[in-house]
């Protein structure tokens, strides 16, 4: 048991922080962020003693948390995309770092991509490789590149068109 | 203006991080682990009595028909199916091997886990009330050969009552359900589409 909980604590040293961006991306929530990579987590534990592919194992995380993520939609009526400017009204009284309004600003810009979308580009802003990220999405290698080239587009539309407000 | 790169800049400067370790996840896996483990054993502890003060009142009791015992049996039979029907969902519930497949099979599988569940409650609902009213029925023709005649419509009444009662509760259980169902199995539709 202690053998696996020092794996497990130096699993989640190694991906926790990827995980997190991921389920905050795929969200656009700091709270549901933390419930969806806490599950992700427990759902690693429970499987940890059916891995035996270490080499893989960044790849097995992730397609864990997608599925969280994914079943987190099913069963949460929380709705993701918040109104932006709700949300630029709301923060501009308090005194936040700029540089963190503008990473707040493109969770929340992300969260207005589709679900798959929001998914991709988390992967692709944290540099998992497109070999992965399509192992992981169960997307074809040819089939991602050009989702991807779409998806940046999208993102860069939307963060510019609200940077305006 | 900012281009991609900017953007990824921006996404690699960040100090967003989560705000737990592996010795909280591990807490609320010992946790969750013995909150559902005692929510399964108070209900296993009160089916457990439920079979016993059944069995108890069927060794005791001195019934004139048969009918009587036919009730008690059926009675016993609803706690131990009740019972079965808990532990094998606490063992659909702990298997986690569908979380490792590709996202389309798994929004494939939510979506028949979903559909089976919602038949699964409805019928095993429907059947499992039919049996506890039909007990009921059953017994009450006991009570009518021993008890006074205001007993007896009270068994009948309250018989009669119980019918009615699950019967609206279906309906409105069923029409819940329903909708639920109806919108999560449009939403991973189109969650579905998006990895084709």
């Amino acid at each position: 048991m202690a053998k696996k909980e020092v794996l497990f604590g130096e699993i989640f040293k190694t991906n926790s922080k990827k995980i997190y961006h991921l389920c905050y991306g795929y969200t656009g929530d700091e709270a549901a962020a933390h419930d969806l990579m806490q599950e992700t987590f427990m759902k690693v534990w429970q499987n940890l003693d059916g891995f035996r592919n270490q080499a893989m194992i960044s790849t097995w995380i992730y397609r864990i948390a997608v599925n969280t993520c994914l079943s987190w939609l099913r069963v949460e009526k929380r709705q993701a995309k918040d109104p932006l400017t709700d949300y630029i009204i709301e923060n501009s009284r308090e005194e936040i770092s700029e540089k963190n309004e503008q990473v707040e600003k493109l969770y929340k810009c992300i969260a207005q991509l589709e679900e798959n979308e929001r998914l991709i580009i988390t992967m692709v802003l944290d540099e998992i490789p497109y070999p992965e990220i399509a192992e992981i999405s169960g997307v074809s290698e040819g089939n991602l590149r050009v989702k991807i080239h779409r998806i940046k587009h999208k993102l860069t539309e939307i963060y510019n068109r609200y940077e305006r407000f | 203006m900012k281009d991609f790169d900017a953007l990824k800049d921006l996404w690699n400067g960040q100090t967003n991080g989560p705000k737990m370790d592996h010795e909280d996840i591990l807490r609320d896996v010992r946790k969750s682990r013995s909150s559902i483990a005692g929510r399964l054993l108070t209900e296993s502890l009160a089916m457990l009595a439920g079979v016993l003060i059944f069995g108890w009142i069927w060794l005791e009791g001195s019934f004139l028909l048969w009918t009587t015992h036919l009730s008690i049996a059926i009675l016993i039979g609803c706690c131990i199916y009740y019972l079965t029907v808990q532990l094998t969902d606490y063992r659909r519930f702990s298997s986690g091997e569908h979380i490792l497949q590709k996202p389309d099979a798994y929004i494939s599988y939510l979506q028949k886990y979903q559909s089976e569940r919602y038949s699964f409650n409805t019928r095993n609902y429907k059947i499992y009330s039919i049996f506890i009213g039909l007990a009921m029925a059953l017994f009450a023709i006991e009570l009518y050969y021993i008890s006074p005649i205001w007993q007896s419509i009270l068994g009948l009444a309250f018989t009669t009552g119980w019918f009615i009662m699950c019967w609206r509760l279906m309906i409105t259980y069923r029409k819940r359900e329903q909708e639920r169902l109806k919108e999560m199995i449009t939403k991973l539709e189109g969650i579905k589409k998006q990895f084709d």
